[in-house]
């Protein structure tokens, strides 16, 4: 290649044209690529603890089941996925299994991560490779006894996860599509703004309806465009500057965990991206008040 | 040996009753008792104001509405809100009905340099709004707008809309 400086020149282009066209930045090469959606997915926001080192994992993670540990995403090989393939992140994001076989709780968001492109998946990996290697063991998850066996995870999933790559809907826009993409596959929102039934499920016709026992015991608000509950008064534009500046409609501002998401995820997408993903909410059924 | 003891304890414990009684009285000293639901309040509806004025800045920066109150003014009035947000936090406000994390008192320091923060990019923006520059005066109000959310997320509990 060294000769050819014209020729690298040329596929450089070629190629930053082809991801510049996926994520709708202008990001170069597959590692910045995958920072950006990296930031989309929120990864950081859960894998690294309030005074821990980046991506180290241990951030704690409360829930009806017990206290998560958040793992070791760094590149260090023994702590961290230092050690996987392509094939091993592949398969832990989009179906939940880790490189030795056994499950992953539902607490790290496959669910969404099933619907993400193959392409993204790898350059979130190839962003993941080139951070700090920190060599941080794991801490194991404190569980109630019945939570404490990973096999029925498989029925589990049997019963709530539908695995499959994000399909665009023709009859939208291309910006809805993209905004669908962001909050379903990427974002996750539905996550933590959705309650969830007696087995940790999110409830499908309440998704996005809010959750009173969220993580962290935080209240999640409904973020359907329902009037009373929800963001119905909002606009696209007032949304889109929420998701920049964490500034609601009535000058107050987001704290907790939004705040993180905001600094480290939606703040740092391009404007077009957040515009996106207000269209995309915006279009969501809203709930009724009676629903409650 | 065991009387021994006992007796040596003795002064510890008077130190530390004196030193609590010492604590209450300067707490006291700060804020009468039936003086703190109304500290409280009286805080919110300063917040509650901040909160208003950076609502009404959005209407004309965000969404580019050109009546009503001129910005310059708008900025000052926050300007008058936010001098020393954390005199709004009087030891002994710390329960009752609050959003105030604990934090606000456990980590003074840090807690006074989020107040500073916010005093500093309120100038800021008292400044970009003098000049006019809708470019300038935004990312002024964005900036504002991060120290809100940074405070908010250190020291206030989590808030529902």
């Amino acid at each position: 290649m060294r000769h050819w400086p014209g020729l690298r020149l040329a596929v450089g282009a070629l190629a930053s044209l082809a991801l510049g066209a996926s994520t709708g930045s202008r990001a170069d090469t597959a590692s910045e690529r995958g920072e950006h959606l990296f930031q989309a997915a929120l990864c950081g926001v859960c894998h690294t603890a309030e005074t821990g080192r980046y991506l180290a994992g241990g951030r704690p993670i409360e829930t009806p089941f017990g206290t998560f540990y958040t793992t070791n995403i760094t590149p260090d090989p023994q702590y961290g996925i230092g050690g996987w393939s392509d094939e091993d992140f592949v398969k832990a994001l989009t179906e939940g299994v880790s490189p030795g076989g056994s499950h992953y709780y539902p607490a790290f968001p496959y669910t969404a991560f099933t619907r993400l492109k193959r392409e993204d998946v790898l350059a979130i990996k190839a962003y993941l490779d080139g951070v700090e290697p920190v060599a941080q063991p794991n801490r194991e998850h404190d569980l109630v006894w019945y939570a404490g066996w990973r096999w029925p995870i498989s029925v589990w999933k049997w019963l709530y996860v539908e695995p499959g790559e994000f399909q665009p809907d023709p009859e939208r826009d291309a910006r809805w599509n993209r905004g669908a993409y962001l909050v379903e596959a990427l974002g996750h929102c539905a996550e933590c703004h959705s309650p969830r039934n007696l087995l940790g499920a999110v409830i499908p016709e309440r998704r996005y309806r809010g959750n009173p026992d969220g993580p962290d015991g935080e209240a999640i608000p409904d973020i359907t465009p329902n009037k009373e509950s929800g963001i119905g008064g909002w606009t696209e534009r007032m949304l889109t500057f929420y998701l920049e500046v964490g500034m609601t409609p009535d000058g107050d501002f987001a704290g907790g965990l939004m705040a993180s998401v905001i600094d480290q995820g939606t703040g740092n997408l391009s404007a077009e991206d957040r515009r996106a993903i207000a269209r995309y909410l915006l279009s969501l059924p809203s709930s009724e008040p009676s629903a409650e | 040996m065991n009387q021994e003891r006992r007796t040596a304890r003795f002064p510890v414990l008077v130190g530390l009753l004196a030193c609590l009684g010492v604590m209450t009285a300067v707490s006291a000293e700060e804020l009468a008792f039936d003086q703190i639901e109304p500290a409280i309040k009286y805080r919110q509806n300063v917040m509650e104001a901040m909160g208003g004025l950076v609502g009404i800045s959005a209407g004309r920066l965000r969404d580019g509405l050109t009546f009503g109150p001129a910005l310059p003014e708008v900025a000052r009035a926050l300007q008058a809100m936010t001098r020393d947000a954390a005199a709004l936090f009087p030891e002994g406000t710390d329960f009752g009905e609050t959003e105030a994390k604990p934090d606000v008192w456990e980590r003074p320091e840090e807690f006074a340099r989020a107040s500073q923060t916010l005093r500093e990019r309120v100038d800021s923006y008292v400044a970009a709004t003098g000049q006019g520059d809708r470019v300038a005066m935004l990312k002024a109000f964005k900036a504002v707008g991060e120290a809100c959310k940074s405070c908010h997320k250190d020291f206030r509990k989590p808030h529902e809309h």
